[in-house]
């Protein structure tokens, strides 16, 4: 017997019993969870904002790497970029000024290529994800704000007697929908979901986009170090 | 070309399995990988040459989706493959003490001794699928069968 044979021979013993979707339909529906979960975790990656009191800075937390433009709070800023680990695993600090007081904002993730290879996201791509994102931030006089690229809105009489109220903004092709809720310790958390803009040349109508939901929770006073 | 779901599950699923197994060394990430690899395929618009093309993309999605299940940090608890070897009916004595070998190799020497000597891949089609050169195929295969054979001695052949 050759060790060919013999290594089948031992192999052949695995045998899956597992009924595997294979119609069009479960596998629309596998799909879909999926691209819920991919989104999910981006999101994760997207949640951190840490104010670091001003006394700390970024070349004291391993060097700058390099200078990336980003939307945060409403307005475009430039960020020194820190890479946590190599290649981005671990994911990239970025750290601006804002009135003075420089802050941070943390975040990393992968992406799935088509052959099921993990990369870890470039910071370039992070910053595209945090840019994207929505923020919620409560100022001095308890006005309640979102944020989305260059737009402040200020949302603090929409809320209905549930706590919860709901937005639909858009920036260049992008157009995303919020649902905004106000928890019982005053703490603000939203839901943020795409919505794609089907264009038939004539009208266009909005579908969204269910299999890319994605969450980001926000809490009241974090942007501010409170 | 393009091959129906149902052909290739009937062609490679446990082929798929054995590769996803070899790597995860437990069934329900395996079985996962298989079904995530057969999602791939249903979503991916590529165009394939031929069968072996299908097959070889196939082996290359389980065995990267294999490996990200073992990167996971929240991987489900798994049993030990020694408790899993004992659910499992072996031909002969000798081909227990194979798997159970093979299983405590290294993964990057294990999965290329699986395309190797399960699927008989060459090492030039190993180099591909892996995405490695071929010297260093060459290497894995050449430390995985030194191991084989100083743990399995006279139940596994000098390859050349």
């Amino acid at each position: 017997m050759t060790n060919k044979e013999r290594y089948k021979q031992a192999f052949s013993t695995l045998h899956s019993s597992r009924q595997f979707a294979l119609e069009v339909e479960e596998m629309e529906q596998i799909r879909r969870k999926h691209r819920k979960n991919i989104a999910a975790a981006a999101a994760v990656a997207c949640a951190v904002v840490i104010g670091t009191g001003g006394t700390a800075y970024a070349a004291d937390i391993g060097g700058i790497q390099q200078k990336i433009s980003m939307w945060l709070s409403g307005s475009q800023r430039e960020v020194d970029v820190t890479e946590n680990g190599e290649n981005g695993y671990g994911g990239y600090t970025f750290t601006y000024s804002e009135d003075g007081e420089i802050k941070e904002i943390s975040g990393g993730g992968v992406s799935v290529d088509e052959e099921g290879n993990e990369t870890w996201m470039s910071a370039d791509e992070v910053a595209a994800c945090l840019s994207s994102s929505a923020g919620i931030d409560v100022d001095e006089d308890g006005r309640v704000w979102i944020y989305y690229y260059d737009q402040k809105i200020d949302i603090t009489d929409s809320f209905d007697e549930n706590g919860a109220c709901s937005l639909t903004l858009s920036h260049e092709d992008q157009t995303v929908h919020l649902e905004i809720k106000k928890d019982e310790d005053g703490r603000y958390s939203f839901a943020q979901k795409p919505i794609l803009m089907e264009n038939d040349n004539s009208a266009q109508t909005e579908t969204p986009a269910e299999s890319t939901t994605s969450t980001v929770t926000t809490y009241y006073g974090i942007t501010d170090g409170k | 070309m393009r091959q129906s779901l149902q052909e290739l599950a009937a062609l490679y699923q446990n082929s798929l399995f054995a590769a996803a197994f070899s790597i995860c060394k437990n069934t329900q990430d395996a079985e996962d990988v298989i079904q995530d690899t057969f999602v791939q395929y249903y979503t991916t618009k590529k165009e394939f040459e031929d069968e072996q093309h299908i097959r070889a993309w196939l082996i290359r999605v389980a065995v990267n989706k294999a490996k990200n299940i073992t990167r996971t940090f929240w991987r489900r608890n798994k049993v030990s493959i020694e408790d899993y070897m004992e659910t499992l009916t072996f031909e002969t004595p000798e081909a227990g003490n194979l798997f159970g070998t093979v299983m405590q190799l290294p993964e990057k020497y294990r999965i290329v001794i699986h395309l190797y000597y399960y699927e008989e891949y060459s090492v030039n089609e190993i180099a591909g699928i892996l995405k490695l050169s071929e010297s260093n195929v060459k290497t894995r295969l050449l430390r995985g069968r030194a191991m084989l054979k100083e743990v399995l001695k006279e139940e596994w052949d000098d390859d050349k």
